[in-house]
């Protein structure tokens, strides 16, 4: 692609910043793949429990619901933490992919688009990182409400 | 600033959107690199507390066994493993958290030349 935006003040990819971005494409790589791997299992290892309490319950007749009703709420947190997990190396998979062709391709619009997918990841978990806080927040005051 | 061999080389500039996206990146990154140092800070607190809080089990904890026996339960030593394991989450943690502040530091610092110098 045509680069027609000009060059900030005069500031360009040199062959050292070209090797530490091609480094960070590399292990952003690996970090997807193993944010992928990881995400897989968090929702495989829910998905078995569930199963499994829900089959060792069904038959004994005791407290099967209460059983049954924490093994959902457990299988759905197992999904809610591995769509975090994919979600977020899916950022950092398109960031180390763009990256990598801009690199290889002297591409100016897979630069951009690769740092833009950077930015996007840091606010992802951000955002994660504020709701996980809040729930945190409100899980201390509930705590404190009952104990007074 | 002229560029040299080596830009005119790769060819790849930081342009306005270029900018914009490291600047909104180092943004975000140096908010999880804070709340990151604030949750190592809880993480060795947690330890510090769960140590102690073991330790203080490990003294006369008796249980009844079925057979009306007595036995003892000591977590002695328990206390120090869980406050160890702890420290060592939280400074394994802390150190991409301190990537991320200094990502965020320079890239903001390179802002301020190129302005200076502008």
């Amino acid at each position: 692609m045509e680069n027609d935006q000009p060059s900030l003040f005069g500031l360009s990819v040199d062959q050292e910043s070209a090797a530490t971005l091609k480094s960070a494409a590399q292990w952003g790589k690996v970090l997807a793949v193993l944010g992928w791997i990881l995400g897989g299992l968090v929702l495989l290892f829910g998905i078995v429990a569930y199963i499994k309490i829900t089959h060792t319950y069904r038959g004994s007749g005791f407290a099967v619901r209460s059983a049954e009703t924490g093994a959902l709420r457990a299988l759905i947190v197992c999904i809610l933490f591995s769509s975090i997990l994919v979600t977020g190396a899916i950022f950092t998979w398109n960031f180390s992919n763009r990256t990598n062709t801009a690199l290889d391709t002297t591409d100016q619009y897979s630069l951009n688009s690769g740092l833009s997918s950077m930015k996007s990841g840091m606010i992802f978990w951000a955002i994660i990182f504020i709701v996980f806080i809040l729930l945190m927040l409100l899980a201390f005051l509930g705590i404190a409400s009952s104990n007074s | 600033m002229e560029p040299n061999q080596d830009q005119q080389l790769f060819g790849l500039n930081i342009e306005p959107v270029t900018k914009n996206h490291l600047s909104d990146a180092a943004r975000w990154a140096k908010f999880l690199a804070i709340v990151g140092f604030i949750f190592c800070g809880l993480i060795v607190l947690g330890g510090i507390f769960a140590g102690s809080m073991f330790e203080s089990m490990s003294s006369g904890s008796r249980y009844e066994r079925f057979d009306n026996s007595d036995v003892e339960v000591s977590t002695k030593g328990l206390g120090a493993a869980a406050a160890v394991l702890y420290i060592l989450i939280a400074l394994l943690y802390f150190f991409p958290c301190l990537f991320l502040y200094n990502f965020a530091n320079k890239i903001r610092l390179l802002w301020y030349l190129m302005i200076r110098k502008a």
